[in-house]
């Protein structure tokens, strides 16, 4: 894993105070918006998202690059792999 | 018997083009927009499509925009959403906003939040720097309608954003009586979160839309699946959807014209009113004020009697007191600046709209009068000395 410091996201998804099934959906919607290479993060507070975004990550063929609890929420950085 | 339906401030009839665009989505396009399949994609289409027109009207993008059941729902998720997902005990909100802000704020307020209900002038105006020495650091919301849909009063909406975006807090407005009628940009305004509703502009009722600038955090109401971004689950209104974005569209269009068109028989009504009888008086602001509204108080006598009056001549308006008839409670909008309670019983909201005409207006002059004379006969209150 990346040191958190040095993580650069492309861009950030909030979805605080969302619930499952939410924050998943919405991450593999705009994982489709972001070029392979891109960086996303993702901040939630569902307890389910901390496990459903990993696997879904290795699923999709995506990476978890980061993992941070930040403010509260739990903040993942996503790296798109494949398009 | 001529009917002349006054009372737009309650809800307007749906704009035939308006029915029209929903017809499909009540009879063969019933589909789910969540569905994946040709049913489900056609629906989907739609609520986008009808989601940019909104979007449009406000000055907003399409995706900052989250469609409700009404504007009460947007304004119970904007104060709700917003103080849940913030930190900070504190809220300040106008005397003089709708029911549905006003018990959502004073229910916050006995969940242990602490609030300020900041006073309006003798013509409804909320003064920006009453907004600024009322802000406290655990401040996290001021909400402030756009125009008072009783009184007409329109604030001063970005002069009050210039002080909390200073200070940082964000800043929602209800924007259920403006969006539609007079023009509305978000960015102008200043605004982080705003409500709207289609029954106020020839759309349907049971929709409405909450305004989230992006990048602003909001806890849903309600909760379920991923309709609204998960903002705001539940199968979408379809057919109402798509009128209150068709129905925006036509606002849009025709907005300027109308608009001069109204406040022409607005005016000739306000001037007749108050040249025809004595001891009547104009609430709101006279210039800063929505385009058909016409609120005044009668003295000595009661609204709820003139109203069914002239409800037997086919005039169709709304008192000015409040629903709550078992209380016979003033409406808190009049009394918030300063109206006798007595006297505001005795008011009269004439709401003018599209198919509202001059002869509109003079059928009224010449009924409301002898009306006001009669009753005024049988009042206690009336001294014919005076």
């Amino acid at each position: 894993m990346h040191n958190m410091s040095e993580i650069k996201p492309t861009e950030t998804l909030d979805v605080f105070g969302l619930i499952c099934p939410v924050p998943v959906y919405l991450t593999a919607q705009k994982i489709k918006e972001l070029k392979v290479g891109d960086i996303l993060e993702i901040v939630a507070t569902d307890e389910g998202a901390v496990k459903d975004i990993p696997v879904w990550a290795k699923e999709s063929g995506n990476k978890v690059v980061g993992f941070v609890e930040r403010n509260n929420a739990y903040v993942f950085y996503v790296q798109k792999l494949v398009e | 018997m001529r009917k002349i339906y006054l009372d737009h401030a309650a809800g307007t009839p749906l704009d035939p083009r308006v029915l029209e665009a929903m017809l499909p989505y009540l009879k063969e396009d019933f589909g789910n927009p969540s569905s994946l399949h040709d049913f489900g994609q056609t629906a989907k289409k739609a609520v986008d499509e009808a989601r940019a027109r909104v979007a449009g009207l406000i000055g907003a993008s399409p995706e900052e925009i989250i469609f409700t059941a009404n504007g009460s729902e947007a304004n119970n998720l904007a104060i709700k959403g917003i103080v849940a997902a913030g930190k900070g005990k504190h809220i300040i909100v106008s005397a003089i906003e709708h029911h549905s802000l006003m018990n959502a704020a004073k229910f916050l307020e006995k969940s242990g939040f602490a609030l300020t209900y900041l006073s309006a002038d003798k013509s409804g105006l909320v003064n920006p720097e009453s907004v600024r020495e009322a802000i406290r650091p655990d401040t996290i919301l001021v909400s402030i309608m756009h125009a008072n849909n009783e009184i007409g009063t329109i604030e001063p909406i970005s002069e009050i954003a210039k002080v909390t975006q200073e200070k940082g807090i964000l800043l929602h407005t209800d924007a259920v009586s403006t969006a539609g009628t007079i023009p509305v940009n978000v960015k102008e305004l200043g605004v982080d979160l705003l409500s709207i509703a289609g029954n106020m502009f020839y759309g349907p009722k049971g929709v409405g839309a909450l305004y989230v600038r992006k990048g602003v955090r909001i806890i849903p109401l309600i909760h379920g699946g991923i309709q609204e971004r998960g903002i705001r689950a539940g199968t979408e209104n379809i057919p109402a959807i798509v009128g209150f974005g068709r129905a925006a569209e036509i606002a849009q269009a025709s907005m300027e014209e109308e608009n001069k068109r109204v406040v022409r028989l607005r005016d000739k009504l306000i001037d007749g009113l108050l040249s025809r009888m004595n001891n009547v008086y104009l609430n709101g602001h006279r210039s800063l004020r929505l385009p058909g509204n016409v609120n005044i108080s009668v003295e000595f006598i009661e609204g709820e009697s003139m109203l069914l009056f002239l409800n037997m001549q086919g005039i169709y308006v709304s008192s000015g007191s409040s629903c709550t008839s078992h209380a016979l409670k003033a409406s808190h909008v009049l009394v918030a600046i300063g109206v006798e309670p007595v006297l505001a019983q005795g008011s009269l909201l004439f709401s003018l709209g599209r198919e509202n005409s001059q002869e509109d207006m003079d059928y009224v002059l010449e009924n409301l009068p002898p009306i006001v004379e009669r009753l005024r006969q049988m009042s206690p209150l009336y001294n014919k000395g005076n």
